[in-house]
């Protein structure tokens, strides 16, 4: 385990236990003080014509999967709720153009970048009225098996230990109080060329620790070798979805959702 | 007798003559020059021409029968036999020994036949009273070569055996000399000699007859223009004979001895043929032999082939021990020396020995017989008789003489040095006789003789491999009757019973042949010994020139050549009238014109070449095939070399939605030789996308699904110093379309339920309650399969990093439960999906069960739906 750089670190490790060590200088930097990094990157064409913010990332994304790596917290919502939709039309614009486009037309949102590398796109403040889940610090974050860094976006609330118990507790007292055994019927999905994968993180908000995945999954993406296909595993992306419901047997007045992307 | 005031010269042919036989003539002049198909068109190097032909062009002159004799005694058939697929016919003319026209007829003769003609019938169709003659055949003047063969069968009545007397045809030529020779057999009296006059004037004939006995015997005769004289060659009184019935009255004069005879005209060459008989035995067993002139300067070599010699106990022939003699006479000044050299089969092997030699003195005779010879049933015995001195100074007879009804049987001796390459003959299965051809390789080496069947437009060929000096006996009747197929698979009806038959080789001087008509119930023996002269016309391929393209460091064999077969044109060009395939044997020379392109790899003196690409380019490949005459014909073609490119990488690829991360690409990678050059990627298809596409490795990105297996076309195009070379790779975009369950257990103990568990995974999960216990654990595996998958040919999407995704509705039943525990995605071309259930109800041994419905998601595309009802005790997937 690396010392901290800023009091924030993670140890990410390759398959095949190959232990690579990586300082990762978690700074969050206003959109105008960005160097040239993936916010300069050309997009040749881009067109949304009525999509919400999730799909218009993800399009962007698809644009250049390798490169483009998001983290995107939605505005929550209820469900069935009819979500913000934008279109946009752009030929040979940046990444920061896009951006500042789709932040334009929904400006619920805006967006940093984290190390030049991640494109962070959150609701601003007026937005996030509900305790946010992504903020809860985790002390101590490990991860190790045969798992795709997405399925740890995905399973980040059963991973991370903190948010996990806090989690299992809400939805304890809510059976509890209404005198409910609950069941856990499980249906692990695995495939057979998941990565090996080792991840050792300290003192990270869940949000830190997600964006973290998305830097080891880069870089398992630059250190694996292409197989006889010519393909590698791609880096991956995450959003944070809550969907509001006061009745939610998660206990939380919704349900969160992880995903990757 | 007339002295002739103008003497003509008639060079003779010692074999039966088809007008072919002046090939020997021919070939100083060019070729005839085909183009070839499907190649260039023909270049200068390119023209064939004889080059080393062994005399010049001459004149067509008409084929002679000096004598036919049809009277109470004699009958006299005419066989002509047309030996090319032409439809054509001959002119047969019988003339008086007085020189008068008796009758002609148009003989009509259809491809590949024979036909006979009797003396007996043309003459009664002019109620002509003549009983002697001569017969001048003409062929169609529409016919390019030397065509027409012909003979003169007689059959002597006049004694208590039927005698059978064969007459081969002259043919004169202006390049003859003046002098015609024979020796005899062992004769009883004065041969008769029947000399025919083809002048237009008076000519003189000088008679000279060498015997032990009675020594030179010299004499002066005068045949008027168009006469023909019939005398007791060796007689200085002799009488001439207008009625030939005189002739079995000389034979009673029991004098038996081998005579030599020269004649020698004062005319022009080609104005005179000759033919004699011997006389035999008393009037109870009188029978005749003949006695065919040669013409000395016509003879190339010194040594005279017998081919078939019956010696011993034969199947084909009446039984009888057959003993070989043989009659020699030097028309020199000087002894000349003779040796014999017999050729027999063994089984397969044929056995050489000497068995005689012989001085014979100058101007002098002898006779031989070789008598205690082994034979071989089947006539697989052969003779070499070579002399010392000059060519037709010592001239050969051989006959087999037995104690069985046909007494003695003639073998026509050929030059050995002769410039035919094949013969042609009439063949008959009718009334009981048996056809046998025999065939004799006297060369050094193993040589083919290529064999055609013929019978009114049937054709049948077969090339035939024989050792040196190896004797080979072809059955007619057999082949057809085990219906023994020819090179190109043919068989012979059965029912045909007649027909025509060549043979050949394209070797000089490989051997000869002769074909035997025989009948054990009527004691016949005939023999058939034509001459014949066969060129190469045209050289081509069965199918198209190829290989039309090669790439550099490929070796590629070209198809093999083939050649027609024409007969010899007297004008000495290499082709007349087409007679059937070329066959085997002949000689082959291949040649690239551009061997920095392309190279002839190995032997290039076989019917066919291996070609190989050594740089890029092209180069016109020749292939000149010649003949026993020199006859050369090309074939070939221009053949391209490209650089060579070889592709390897996936031959699918998977197709993706949008929105997945799953891999929908690959890499083709191309390896070109020479190096240095260039890439470039093409698709004509809108199946994929390619990147990269002016590298080496290009991706490929899968856009739509295929509609078929490979129905996806990707092209790359390897460039070296402007040289191209192409490879298309057909590839299919496999659309993730199903799931195939490959394997499915279930553990009953297999998962541990923990409230303190830290995560939940296949062994072991966390529940809301105490402690822990054991539960089941399922587990399914799954290939992933594309949209063009069936039952019989499943096609699983192996090998690439798809995105596999799976999710539940929330479930429902008995006991509650907010979300089914997954994974939710996963990587790869197979998917293992494991079922636990963990709830403190079941740790309290109760009953506890929830349902959720599982949709599997593949690089974004729906593959399953499945129904997963969990209980205590078990989960059920269905389907």
């Amino acid at each position: 385990v690396e010392e901290f750089v800023l009091m924030r670190s993670f140890q990410l490790s390759l398959a095949c236990a190959v232990v690579v060590p990586l300082v990762f200088l978690y700074r969050n930097s206003p959109v105008a003080e960005q160097p040239a990094t993936i916010l300069s990157t050309t997009v040749p064409s881009l067109v949304l014509q009525n999509v919400t913010m999730e799909d218009a990332l993800r399009a962007l994304r698809a644009t250049n999967q390798n490169e483009i790596l998001i983290g995107f917290e939605k505005v929550p919502h209820h469900v069935n709720a009819p979500d913000q939709k934008v279109s946009l039309e752009m030929s040979n614009a940046t990444v920061a153009q896009i951006l500042t486009a789709l932040c334009q037309k929904d400006p619920r949102y805006t967006y940093e970048i984290v190390d030049g590398l991640l494109i962070h796109v959150h609701p601003r403040a007026t937005y996030r009225d509900f305790p946010d889940l992504l903020d809860t610090r985790i002390h101590s974050f490990s991860v190790e098996g045969t798992m795709l860094p997405a399925a740890v976006i995905n399973r980040i609330g059963e991973l991370a230990p903190e948010l996990s118990s806090y989690l299992a507790k809400k939805q304890d007292e809510y059976y509890e109080a209404r005198g409910i055994t609950p069941s856990f019927p499980g249906s692990t999905l695995k495939g057979n060329m998941d990565p090996k994968i080792k991840l050792n993180l300290h003192d990270l908000t869940v949000r830190q620790i997600l964006d973290a995945v998305i830097i080891y999954s880069l870089e398992l993406n630059k250190k694996s070798v292409p197989d006889w296909t010519g393909n590698k595993l791609p880096p991956t992306s995450w959003i944070y979805d809550f969907t509001i419901d006061p009745a939610a047997s998660t206990g939380l007045r919704g349900y969160p959702k992880w995903i990757a992307f | 007798m007339r002295t002739p005031d103008l003497l003509l010269r008639f060079a003779k042919i010692s074999a039966i003559v088809i007008l072919s036989g002046y090939i020997a003539a021919l070939f100083n002049t060019a070729a005839i020059g085909r183009e070839r198909p499907n190649a260039l068109k023909a270049k200068s190097h390119r023209t064939a021409r004889p080059q080393n032909g062994p005399a010049a062009p001459v004149m067509q002159m008409p084929l002679v029968v000096p004598l036919f004799i049809q009277d109470r005694t004699f009958t006299s058939n005419l066989i002509i036999v047309n030996t090319t697929n032409v439809n054509t016919y001959a002119d047969v003319i019988l003339s008086g020994l007085d020189g008068n026209k008796l009758v002609s007829q148009r003989i009509g003769l259809p491809p590949h036949s024979q036909r006979q003609v009797g003396m007996d019938s043309l003459l009664r169709s002019v109620n002509s009273p003549a009983t002697a003659g001569r017969i001048t055949i003409a062929q169609s003047p529409d016919l390019k070569g030397m065509s027409i063969a012909s003979q003169l069968t007689m059959t002597y009545l006049g004694s208590r055996e039927i005698n059978f007397i064969d007459e081969e045809v002259a043919m004169p030529s202006t390049e003859s000399s003046l002098t015609l020779r024979a020796v005899t057999d062992m004769t009883d009296g004065s041969p008769v000699v029947a000399i025919t006059s083809l002048a237009e004037t008076l000519q003189r004939i000088s008679i000279e007859c060498l015997s032990a006995k009675d020594g030179h015997v010299r004499k002066m005769v005068e045949i008027p223009a168009g006469e023909t004289l019939v005398t007791e060659a060796c007689r200085e009184d002799g009488r001439h004979h207008a009625d030939l019935g005189a002739i079995s009255e000389i034979a009673d004069e029991r004098q038996p001895r081998t005579i030599g005879i020269s004649l020698t005209s004062d005319g022009m060459a080609g104005s005179f043929a000759a033919f004699g008989l011997s006389s035999h035995g008393g009037r109870a067993d009188h029978f005749f032999t003949s006695i065919p002139f040669t013409d000395p300067k016509m003879t190339m070599s010194t040594t005279t082939v017998f081919t078939g010699a019956p010696v011993g106990s034969l199947s084909l022939l009446p039984d009888g021990k057959y003993v070989p003699q043989l009659a020699f006479a030097n028309f020199s000044n000087r002894s000349a020396h003779v040796s014999v050299n017999y050729a027999r089969m063994s089984g397969e092997t044929p056995i050489v020995k000497e068995v005689a030699n012989i001085d014979v003195p100058g101007m002098t005779v002898e006779h031989l017989a070789l008598d205690g010879l082994q034979g071989n049933p089947d006539l697989k015995s052969s003779f070499l008789v070579t002399a010392d001195g000059s060519p037709g100074d010592v001239m050969t007879k051989l006959t087999s003489q037995s104690d069985s009804p046909l007494r003695e049987i003639e073998l026509l001796g050929k030059d050995k040095g002769d410039r035919y390459n094949g013969g042609t003959h009439p063949w008959s299965l009718e009334q009981g006789t048996e056809s046998t051809l025999l065939l004799f390789n006297h060369s050094e080496k193993a040589q083919f003789f290529n064999i055609d069947i013929g019978s009114d437009s049937l054709l049948w060929q077969k090339a035939f491999l024989l050792q040196s000096m190896e004797t080979h006996a072809i059955s007619l009747r057999d082949l057809i009757q085990f219906q023994v197929k020819d090179d190109e698979g043919r068989t012979l009806p059965k029912d045909v019973q007649s027909g025509q038959i060549n043979w050949f080789f394209h070797t000089q001087n490989a051997g000869h042949g002769r074909l035997l008509q025989s009948n054990h119930t009527t004691s016949m023996a005939r023999n058939f010994s034509c001459y014949g002269g066969y060129v190469i016309g045209r050289a081509y391929f069965l199918g198209a020139w190829g290989p039309t393209t090669v790439n550099i460091g490929q070796t590629l064999a070209t198809p093999n050549v083939y050649t027609d077969e024409y007969t010899a044109t007297y004008q000495g060009q290499c082709g007349g009238n087409f007679v059937g395939r070329g066959g085997v044997g002949l000689t082959y020379n291949w040649q690239s014109y551009n061997t920095s392109v392309v190279s002839i790899s190995g032997s290039n003196t076989l019917a066919y070449a291996n070609l190989l690409g050594v740089s890029g380019g092209t180069a016109d490949i020749d292939v000149a095939v010649t003949d026993f005459y020199n006859c050369r014909q090309d074939a070939g073609g221009i053949t391209t070399v490209y650089p060579t490119v070889t592709v390897s990488g996936p031959s699918y690829v998977p197709l993706r939605a949008a929105g997945s991360t799953g891999a929908n690409s690959m890499t083709l990678t191309a390896v070109g030789t020479p190096s240095g050059g260039t890439y470039s990627w093409s698709t004509t298809s809108s199946n994929v996308t390619l990147s990269n596409a002016g590298s080496a490795s290009v991706t490929v990105t899968a856009a739509a699904a295929s509609a078929y297996i490979s129905d996806t076309p990707v092209k790359v195009t390897y460039t070296v110093n402007s040289n191209s070379g192409s490879v298309i790779t057909n590839i299919t975009v496999s659309k993730p379309t199903s799931l195939l369950l490959v394997t499915d257990s279930t553990n009953p103990t297999g998962h541990t339920c923990s409230a303190t568990a830290p995560s939940n995974d296949c062994p072991q999960s966390k529940f809301i309650g105490s402690g822990s216990y054991t539960s089941y654990l399922r587990n399914r595996t799954y290939h992933i399969m594309d949209q063009l998958s069936t039952p019989s040919n499943p096609r699983w999407i192996s090998g690439y990093l798809m995105q596999i995704q799976e999710s539940y509705t929330p479930p429902s039943g008995q006991c509650a439960s907010s979300s089914v525990v997954t994974n939710l995605t996963a990587s790869g071309d197979t998917a293992t999906d494991c079922f636990y259930f963990c709830s403190a109800t079941c740790q309290a041994h109760g009953s506890c069960g929830v349902s959720a419905t599982q949709t599997v998601t593949v690089n974004g595309f729906q593959v399953a739906t499945k129904s997963a009802t969990w209980t205590c005790s078990s989960v059920s997937v269905t389907p």
